[in-house]
């Protein structure tokens, strides 16, 4: 049976290890957007470099995600609107980033592979899984704090997010090496034969 | 014939239906997200559907963006000859995406340079936003449909020329191969849009205007309507289900059109659309008035 957990970051490896897949999580604190492959690169490279990061991503929380809003003249910040962007995008780069970095949850949405899942085991760290499409009902639930190396496009710029109850998540891909995108993608594999013969097509 | 319409009517009007199809839910989408809730047995199922449901009629209600991803803005215009609007069309669209986007309802910059990356931050590049205009005689209206086409689905979208000695098997297997390739990323329940026949680039458009086609109406012909019948029920025997997490409902529909192609071809292409279909369509009269459509 699944069960709501509310956390607050920073998390604790005791947290996210007794984490169970579908257990619904509302989140509280501090999170970081990556939002685009340099988000990872950039962080990596600082850190393999041994140079100090702005930000304190040990225990933390990074969200694949996109925004809409405005900054005020008076440094204020108009946040319209925030969903979950494609986490796969992100499979090569994020195994080494939870490494490196001791982030213990990823939000997003569509899941990661078997290297990012083996990643999250050996470190403590979770997938927790927001509904796509559906920045209307997430959006209440989240402060932009700062942004940081400002690009061309406001857009761009890697944020600092505070999550307020921020949810619902759900435990998709646990710290115990279970993921419920694997589970599912294996039974559509093991459907295929039965989808081919009902449409009359030979399987080659 | 002389100009009736003023650019600022036809400014205001493109506007508007552009935010339309970013914050309200279409009543056919509703009905297939309700009528799915109703069947699917998977409990996990049932709970992304609902929540998929609630945000809708939360954007709808604040007229906020059902997702952030405000996509590549992508117009189908329908309009006769007679139509009395001699502007420049394209000034009008650009117009209307660059003063949204800074001003008037934020959007997210999203189109780029495909070789420079070079981004005007306004949701305008080369095209874009992308103008595609079909004659339709007769009418007195000019008809827009307004089609954001999102990163997280679009990306999955496929086209092939097979020898016509595949025959509908082999389109059905493309079509399927094309959805299990794409999973749980591309925010299903989809909308698919199956093209079949033309050149390259109608194929292309084919599934894209299938993928936006309302979907609660069957092709008119019943083979086709009966194709799209068995893609769905096939599909949805896969599991993928709600957000790629298990369960009945991975696809709400399949939509086919075909145009006659050359003998030695069966071109294949697939748009795959993510659950809110997002799409919404206004017409422009000759007398100036505009009526924002609803289910188109």
């Amino acid at each position: 049976m699944a069960r709501t957990v509310y956390l607050k970051t920073p998390l604790t490896e005791e947290d996210v290890r007794g984490l169970q897949l579908d257990d619904v999580v509302y989140l509280t604190g501090d999170a970081y957007t990556m939002m685009y492959i340099d988000h990872f690169t950039r962080l990596t490279g600082m850190i393999k470099a041994g140079e100090p990061l702005p930000m304190e991503l040990k225990g933390n929380v990074i969200y694949n995600t996109g925004t809409i809003f405005r900054r005020e003249e008076d440094g204020t910040y108009d946040f319209r609107a925030i969903g979950a962007t494609t986490s796969s995008k992100f499979n090569a780069y994020t195994p080494e980033f939870i490494r490196l970095s001791g982030v213990r949850a990823v939000i997003g949405k569509g899941g990661m592979d078997r290297n990012v899942l083996d990643a999250m085991q050996e470190c403590g760290c979770v997938y927790l899984a927001i509904v796509g499409g559906c920045s209307a009902i997430y959006t209440p639930h989240v402060e932009l704090k700062r942004e940081f190396w400002p690009q061309k496009s406001w857009a761009d710029n890697q944020l600092q997010l505070r999550l307020d109850a921020f949810g619902p998540l759900f435990v998709a891909m646990d710290a115990n090496g279970n993921s419920i995108y694997e589970q599912c993608g294996d039974t559509a594999q093991e459907n295929l034969p039965a989808i081919y013969e009902k449409l009359g097509i030979k399987a080659t | 014939m002389q100009g009736t319409i003023s650019k600022d009517l036809m400014k205001s009007a493109v506007k508007e239906v552009w935010i339309r199809s970013l914050t309200e839910i279409q009543p056919d989408i509703l009905e297939a997200l309700n009528a799915a809730m109703e069947k699917e047995t998977n409990e996990r199922g049932r709970q992304y559907l609902d929540i998929l449901i609630q945000n809708a009629l939360l954007a709808t209600q604040n007229r906020t963006v059902i997702c952030q991803d405000t996509g590549v803005p992508t117009f189908f215009i329908k309009t006769s000859l007679g139509f009395p609007y001699d502007g420049d069309l394209r000034e009008v669209f650009d117009e209307a995406l660059h003063e949204l986007t800074m001003g008037e309802f934020p959007m997210r910059p999203m189109v780029v340079h495909p070789l420079t990356r070079e981004d005007r931050c306004d949701n305008t590049a080369a095209n874009v936003p992308l103008l595609h205009i079909e004659l339709d005689h007769g009418t007195d209206y000019m008809e827009i449909k307004a089609m954001p086409k999102g990163a997280g689905s679009g990306i999955w979208g496929t086209l092939q020329f097979f020898p016509p000695s595949v025959g509908a098997a082999g389109v059905k297997k493309f079509v399927v191969d094309s959805v299990l390739r794409a999973g749980s990323n591309p925010c299903p329940p989809l909308i698919v849009g199956v093209g079949l026949g033309g050149p390259l680039e109608e194929v292309a458009r084919l599934a894209t205007v299938a993928s936006a086609r309302p979907i609660d109406r069957r092709h008119p012909e019943p083979e086709i309507a009966a194709l799209e019948e068995e893609l769905k029920e096939a599909l949805n025997m896969s599991q993928i289900g709600p957000m790629g997490m298990g369960g009945d409902t991975t696809v709400l529909a399949v939509n086919v059109e075909y145009s006659g192609t050359h003998k030695p071809w069966m071109p294949v292409a697939v748009n795959i659309n993510c659950w809110p279909g997002r799409k919404a369509t206004c017409r422009i009269y000759s007398d100036g008035h505009v009526e924002q459509v609803k289910g188109e």
